[in-house]
């Protein structure tokens, strides 16, 4: 017992990993490597803090969010709802390689500007866009992937729980965020949707597109078709844009509004209902156990203070400032794959912060760099919620093929922070114009 | 010779900084006075534990020091809801003379040593709370009518039911997008929070009226507090005197500031005269008697309150 | 023996089925209260004090009564690749070591967690809000959570041994 930082942290990264690979569940390895860690730093007791941990990560307004939209994506799934809109992106992109990815990608952007959580998003949309591409010939590891990455255009899009996070820590103007986002976020989806058009361009088999050609007649019924999913979009961001609902209420309407869309198309029996809310329920659960064993881990090493042993050591090395921001890059990169985004912020964030404003660069900017870097943080295993999200609503997916569908993300979120790098106006610009007066 | 290793935690960020300024001193000033003797590790932006928590994570021994929000325990220590009371302190400066003439010791003290395990080394009172309006001021009681207000605590819900408002409980990480997306009208807070919060950018008006003021209260594990020599308590307790002194300080000029900052960002700020303000304590006294008639000792609070009101 | 594990396994499959009826009927209930909230709002113009605080209670009920029925269903989240790669008796001990895992990852949070509902009640912990509603019910969920759960993984670890090779 009372064992130094450095060897806590290797035998519980060392048992976490032995865990992962026999094949616990998430949740456990997780769990039982960081309980390991509390006891070997504070003995027994120390373990008297965990189920306030867990509580505490549980007990907050916007996780509510998660259960509802799972519910109202369910249920999408579970009618016609969401195929009569992939039947309308397939009959009118038909041209477009890979064009159903890329309209997922443009769906989850979409979702990402009315919920401020990474995990609603790739799990509402995940939830009938897969099904819709697998059932269309596409490749598992391209559908999951694709949904799982875009899932995480929810933290950048504003709203955004990481910008507001941020903005108390930094002591920087919320708006200004949002707004810094806007261009790099667009940056994000384009670059994503070049990826996966790109992909399937070069090869045509991950993604069959429909060979028929449609006339009018066929593209103007499959539009009509799709009005209860443009009801539903109304209900959701309508009310969060008149400013009737938060983004956790828009959630509960918009689920409501679905189940009552198909009762009125008479899809939704009792046996039917009892079904979605079985299954709702039961991802979530899952999901939500992972996020909330995530943060015994980020408290265990929090009280270790590795991040501060970390940033201490990057710090004295002396690198020259390119250097230093690529060991920061990394740091972030490395703390993403073990951690869940509020704990990467507000680990990071205290840490980081003086470093970089002292290195000269703009608190704003970094604030969307970190804000890209936890979108990696939650495609990158082996803490990588919206893989498991995926996994969870679409079980019939292996989890390794949508690891491996996930990681050429990561790449393009480098390149959308490389590219912001050198041009950092592309963050700093707007809120310069918009906030002048 | 004896080393104490104390782990501090708050879930207040740095750039609270008149909060964290006298934290850090006292910090600071104990290990300095204590030759090493001390060694205390900080904990800040609730990266342990946040606001809701740390009574308990203190009684538990999980973290030695912590610098409570009265609001945030005052459900379980009823006696703490005094600082969210509407309109019983006059100013900051009315507190400080209350504190003096001994008002924690009218109960809450001894009831976070006995039930709590948890020892209070000092007590300084926030920025008062000051209502923050989405698209109209707030003037006299009829602009509370028919709003819905973000209330943070049991007290001042009372008091927003009693002029007419409607209260819903939110945490302050809630308020920019609500007041964005005008799901909330209102909320009472203090200036720091709105600033912490970036309010200034989504809520157009502002009405200074020391609607209730809270407390940052300073304290320490029992059984740790018990184990440290007569030497090392007498450091404590001298360093968060001197805490508490600059708080208070710091809270006086930060008040003018904070307006100052609030009028460039473009907010309208009116500031309530006392016949307004004694019509409000009128309409929402009956949030007062209740706490004379429920909390224990809760006459004698408020006697403190009243025999203070003038220096 | 063997009859006295099977009426064992069947109230444990009962007690996880009832955690689970609560969750759905639970879960529903809270996108009906979040909408109410903003009927209550808008249309009726008098906003529920109590809706913020009440759907929270509603998450912390789905998530842990669903999560005992959650490891009977095989929903929870594993990385199966290498183990997929193992022989069959590696495969069964691997399958072991992680519901061993997941009994000390419940055998943690409902020691942990009595203590904590216990002291919530003679501390008498209460939320800041009108409702002052008293905190121990609401940590009481997590440790009947994490013993669904682990009655549910003791029950796979006796009565499954073989489904695990699909
Ligand atoms: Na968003
Ligand atoms: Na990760």
């Amino acid at each position: 017992m009372f064992a130094d930082p450095i060897t806590i942290i290797a035998i519980v990264i060392c048992l976490f990993i032995v865990l992962l690979v026999i094949g616990a569940p998430i949740f456990a390895a997780l769990g039982v490597a960081s309980f390991l860690g509390m006891y070997m730093q504070g003995g027994m007791s120390a373990l008297l803090a965990t189920p306030s941990i867990l509580h505490r990560g549980l007990a907050s307004y916007s996780l509510i969010a998660i259960p509802l939209f799972i519910l109202m994506g369910e249920v999408v799934a579970r009618t016609d709802i969401g195929s009569r809109i992939y039947t309308l992106f397939n009959v009118w992109l038909n041209r477009l390689p890979g064009n159903l990815a890329a309209a997922s990608i443009g769906s989850c952007a979409l979702f990402g500007a009315m919920s401020g959580v990474s995990v609603a998003g790739a799990a509402t949309i995940g939830r009938f866009a897969i099904p819709e591409m697998l059932k269309r010939g596409y490749d598992p590891a391209l559908a999951g992937g694709s949904v799982a990455a875009a899932g995480a255009l929810a933290l950048l899009i504003p709203p955004s729980i990481g910008f507001i996070l941020y903005g108390e820590i930094a002591d920087l103007s919320i708006g200004k965020l949002f707004i810094a986002a806007l261009i790099p976020a667009l940056l994000v989806i384009v670059l994503m949707m070049i990826y996966v058009c790109g992909l399937t361009f070069l090869k045509p088999h991950l993604a069959p597109t429909a060979s028929a050609s449609y006339g009018w007649a066929e593209k103007l019924d499959a539009l009509l078709r799709v009005w209860p999913a443009l009801v539903l979009m109304v209900a959701v961001i309508g009310t969060i844009y008149l400013g009737m609902a938060t983004p956790t209420e828009a959630a509960g309407i918009g689920a409501v509004a679905a189940l009552g869309i198909s009762a009125a198309q008479r899809q939704l029996s009792w046996a039917t209902l009892k079904d979605i809310l079985r299954s709702s329920a039961l991802t979530s659960s899952m999901i939500l156990l992972i996020l909330v064993s995530a943060l015994l881990f980020g408290y265990l090493i929090t009280r270790l203070m590795i991040p501060q042993m970390l940033a201490e050591w990057i710090g004295s090395q002396g690198f020259s400032t390119w250097v230093l921001f690529l060991f920061i890059l990394g740091f972030l990169l490395v703390i993403g794959m073990c951690l869940d985004i509020v704990s990467v912020i507000l680990i990071t964030t205290p840490i980081l912060l003086p470093i970089v404003i002292q290195m000269g660069f703009d608190p704003i900017w970094f604030g969307v760099i970190l804000v890209i870097a936890c979108e990696m943080a939650v495609i990158t295993p082996p803490v990588g919620l919206n893989l498991y999200v995926i996994k969870g609503v679409v079980p019939e997916l292996t989890l390794k093929s949508i690891m491996w569908g996930a990681q050429p993300f990561v790449l393009v979120e480098i390149l959308a922070i490389i590219i912001l790098t050198i041009f950092p106006a592309l963050v700093t610009w707007l809120p310069s114009i918009a906030m002048s007066r | 010779q004896e080393t104490f290793e104390l782990t501090f935690s708050t879930y207040l960020p740095p750039t609270y900084e008149y909060v964290w300024k006298p934290v850090e001193a006292f910090v600071k000033t104990v290990e300095d006075k204590s030759d090493g003797r001390v060694k205390i590790k900080v904990f800040h932006s609730a990266q342990l534990f946040d606001g809701y928590d740390e009574l308990q994570a203190l009684s538990r021994g999980d973290i030695d020091i912590t610098n409570m929000t009265g609001t945030y325990p005052s459900g379980t220590i009823p006696a703490l809801t005094l600082f969210t009371l509407p309109f019983v302190f006059d100013d900051v400066a009315h507190m400080e003379r209350a504190l003096a003439a001994g008002l924690a010791d009218q109960g809450m003290k001894q009831e976070l040593n006995d039930k709590h395990d948890v020892v209070i080394l000092g007590l300084a009172p926030w920025d008062p709370y000051e209502f923050y309006s989405r698209s109209t001021p707030i003037l006299s009681e009829s602009d509370f009518v028919g709003k819905v207000w973000a209330t943070s605590g049991s007290s001042d819900a009372k008091a927003i039911q009693l002029l007419g408002g409607s209260p819903t409980g939110m945490p302050s990480s809630e308020l920019y997008l609500s007041f964005d997306r005008g799901v909330i009208d209102g909320t009472p807070r203090p200036l720091l929070t709105g600033i912490g919060r970036s309010l200034y950018e989504v809520a157009k008006h502002l009405t200074i009226s020391n609607f209730a003021i809270d407390t940052s209260i300073l304290a320490i594990n029992r059984q740790r507090w018990e184990s440290l020599p007569a030497d090392v308590q007498q450091i404590m307790l001298d360093a968060a005197s001197e805490r508490d002194r600059d708080q208070i300080a710091r809270v006086r000029s930060f008040v003018e500031e904070a307006i100052a900052k609030y009028e460039e960002a473009g907010v309208a700020v009116h500031r309530m005269d006392a016949e307004a303000v004694s019509k409000l304590r009128q309409a929402t006294k009956a949030a007062v008697d209740e706490f004379a008639s429920t909390v224990e000792n809760g006459e004698k609070y408020l006697e403190i309150i009243e025999s203070t009101r003038n220096p | 023996m063997s009859r006295i594990l099977g009426t064992a396994s069947r109230m444990v499959t009962q007690a996880n089925r009832l955690g689970m009826v609560v969750a759905q009927i639970v879960l529903l209930s809270l996108a009906v209260v979040t909408t109410y909230g903003v009927v209550a709002r808008y249309v009726f113009g008098r906003p529920s004090v109590h809706v913020f605080e009440i759907s929270i209670y509603l998450l912390l009920i789905i998530t842990w009564l669903s999560i005992g029925w959650c490891m009977t269903a095989d929903r929870h989240v594993s990385m199966q690749a290498l183990s997929s790669v193992m022989s069959t008796r590696w495969k069964r001990t691997a399958k072991i070591i992680s519901m061993l895992s997941v009994m000390v990852f419940c055998g943690v949070i409902i020691w942990a967690g009595s203590n904590q509902v216990i002291s919530s009640y003679v501390r008498g912990y209460r939320s800041a809000t009108l409702l002052a509603f008293p905190l121990w019910i609401v940590y009481a969920l997590v440790p009947i959570g994490a013993a669904l759960l682990i009655l549910s993984t003791v029950q796979r670890l006796f009565t499954s041994p073989s489904t695990d090779d699909q």
